[in-house]
């Protein structure tokens, strides 16, 4: 089955599979673009919007540091 | 004038000591009772999972498409995507949400957690300081605020009738380092054009003076440095406090330049964390840069886990983590020997540092984390609450007493009406010292409760309606448990507001996203372009 850019989290989990060291607090939408059009199963000719990109960081960071909410009940009152 | 009734309304949870899941609901009805809507924020209030088996609560359904965003905490945001599921194949009016750039991206991070298709994603309008605009027959003025998240705003929400409301959002009035922060002429010159009602956020209102600003956690952090020489520093903060990640790597750098030593590298670590740098970047926020323009020193900030991280000597790192109260995070990960990016057995000494003190009702497990920490021999600082600590690392986004006085006497000293105080965001405690200070500054205040509204006339006299007896809210539940695939199931609840009772209204049904098939790559074609990368 291929990949579109609307499967984000699919793209995302073959990058986390790809490239497990990546500094994802940095990359490029260049650098991220290239790496996703060069998956195998990828077959998507579109221009992929920054939102659809965003997606993708958000989901490969998910998966290479773990599930986070961020804000625990409590964070919130300081 | 118009002749008609303004009206707000506390449409969520600001008003209780469960803070969270916050929204306000302004509308207009004119005089042939056409009513236009118009919704300030939409945040998630967290259940505790554990008890409830509930994700969180949001607010009732707004009946506004357009919704202003104060700023991108989850208690004003969170229920964005819970929204987008909700309204999915029931209008096909668009949602827009007006909003900094760097709330947006806080936003956006959430949506794709929360798995929603990028094109249902919502219509963003960027919004800047002093730049005014029109939705729903409002105007809308934003205003910066300082808080602990980069590009805070407060609103002024004018109806047609020319009432004139101030919602401040989550504020205090120190600098910030990043971004518009709290302007005392900004401010002054909205309240010369008038102001009716003002709702101030009242959550750290019983703390006498002002709240501190990042420079004092610089001096704070630079003696954390001190204490740490020769050790390498794990240290934890709460990620959406974004400035306080300039305020590290400026202390570093300013500490190495007094000193005449290496600046430690900075490595962050936890999903929120690493999100939070990337949207400071796409912000224009290059933290680097502007060390080096403000210090002329180099700090390196990277990602623990990539090769930069481990190539940096152990006792040249500052390892700061996500997870400040033990929640099931990088910090802990850290303390249990479950982080695969941080090791303690470096070979040198490791000084933990708590940047954030122990919330109310975390003790048990922050206490907890700490021992942890300290059964690995690790010299430890979790800084106390209640009690001055010998060094100060944490300064609180929320007004103090000093900065609510401050703002209502700008407010009070500039507008040519009388302007009326309504504290929110806050328990009763709280609010009640904002009515005190408020009324201290010579303005009346007004007590109002969850989900009770103010209908205010063509001449700013105000009625105020009481509340129902009962407040309504949406249970989220994430039936998969998983991450990977959330499946949300919502469901109506009523509360007794007095008994604080919950009863089942019914479930709530709603349109799933279309499924998307995720197949990993097969090993074959992975080993092909490691290979090609010359990685294995």
């Amino acid at each position: 089955m291929s990949l579109n850019w609307s499967d984000y989290f699919g793209i995302a989990e073959k990058l986390f599979e790809l490239y497990p060291d990546e500094d994802l607090s940095v990359i490029s939408y260049a650098d991220l673009t290239k790496k996703v059009s060069e998956l195998p199963d990828f077959d998507d000719k579109s221009t992929p919007s920054e939102a659809v990109l965003d997606a993708v960081l958000s989901c490969w960071t998910e998966l290479m540091y773990g599930p986070e909410t961020d804000e625990t009940p409590s964070t919130q009152i300081d | 004038m118009a002749d008609g009734v303004t009206r707000w309304e506390s449409a969520g949870g600001n008003n209780t000591k469960s803070i969270g899941g916050n929204g306000y609901e302004f509308s207009y009805t004119d005089k042939e009772g056409k009513t236009q809507y118009l919704q300030v924020d939409y945040g998630s209030m967290f259940a505790d999972t554990e008890k409830t088996g509930l994700e969180a609560y949001i607010p009732e359904i707004p009946k506004s498409n357009d919704i202003l965003i104060t700023h991108g905490h989850m208690d004003h945001v969170g229920g964005i995507a819970h929204l987008i599921n909700l309204r999915r194949g029931k209008t096909k009016e668009p949602l827009t949400l007006h909003c900094t750039k760097y709330s947006e991206m806080m936003i956006r991070n959430n949506l794709a957690s929360s798995r929603i298709p990028v094109e249902e994603f919502p219509q963003f309008h960027t919004i800047e300081p002093g730049k005014p605009f029109e939705v729903n027959g409002f105007k809308v003025e934003p205003f910066a605020v300082s808080h602990s998240i980069p590009e805070a705003s407060g609103f002024v929400v004018e109806s047609p009738d020319g009432i004139r409301c101030m919602t401040m959002g989550d504020f205090k009035t120190a600098p910030v380092p990043l971004g518009n922060g709290w302007d005392d002429k900004a401010v002054a010159e909205i309240a010369k054009k008038g102001i009716d009602f003002m709702f101030v956020d009242s959550t750290s209102a019983s703390s006498p003076g002002y709240s501190k600003s990042e420079n004092i956690v610089q001096g704070g952090l630079k003696e954390v440095l001190k204490q740490s020489e020769g050790g390498m520093i794990v240290s934890a903060m709460i990620s959406s406090s974004a400035h306080r990640l300039h305020t590290i790597a400026t202390s570093v750098a300013k500490y190495a330049k007094e000193t005449g030593t290496n600046p430690r590298t900075v490595i962050i670590d936890g999903t929120a964390l690493i999100n939070a740098r990337r949207a400071l970047n796409k912000c224009g926020y290059a933290l680097e840069d502007m060390v080096k323009e403000q210090t002329g020193v180099d700090v390196k900030i990277v990602a623990a886990g990539t090769k930069a991280a481990q190539q940096v000597p152990p006792d040249e790192r500052f390892y700061v983590c996500t997870g400040t109260q033990g929640e099931e995070a990088s910090f802990v990960k850290v303390a249990e020997g479950r982080n695969k990016n941080i090791s303690l057995d470096v070979g040198c000494p490791v000084h933990v540092f708590n940047l954030q003190s122990c919330i109310p009702g975390n003790e048990e497990q922050y206490k907890e984390l700490e021992e942890k920490f300290k059964a690995k021999g690790c010299t430890t600082f979790f800084p106390d609450r209640y009690k001055p600590n010998a060094i100060t690392v944490h300064a609180s986004g929320h007004s103090g007493a000093g900065d609510v006085a401050h703002a209502c006497k700008i407010v009070h000293d500039n507008s040519p009406r009388p302007t009326k105080v309504i504290p929110i965001h806050g328990a009763t405690e709280q609010r009640n010292k904002v009515m005190e200070i408020a009324h201290d500054a010579g303005m009346n205040t007004f007590l109002v409760r969850n989900f009770s509204s103010v209908a205010i006339d063509s001449e700013g006299r105000a009625t105020f309606e009481k509340p129902a007896k009962e407040e309504t809210w949406i249970t989220v539940t994430d039936l998969n448990h998983d991450f990977r695939k959330p499946k949300y199931e919502y469901a109506r609840i009523g509360m007794n507001i007095d008994e604080r009772k919950v009863r089942q209204i019914g479930p709530i049904y709603y349109k799933k996203p279309p499924f998307k098939k995720n197949n990993m790559l097969d090993a074959a074609a992975a080993k092909k372009i490691l290979e090609a990368q010359g990685r294995v």
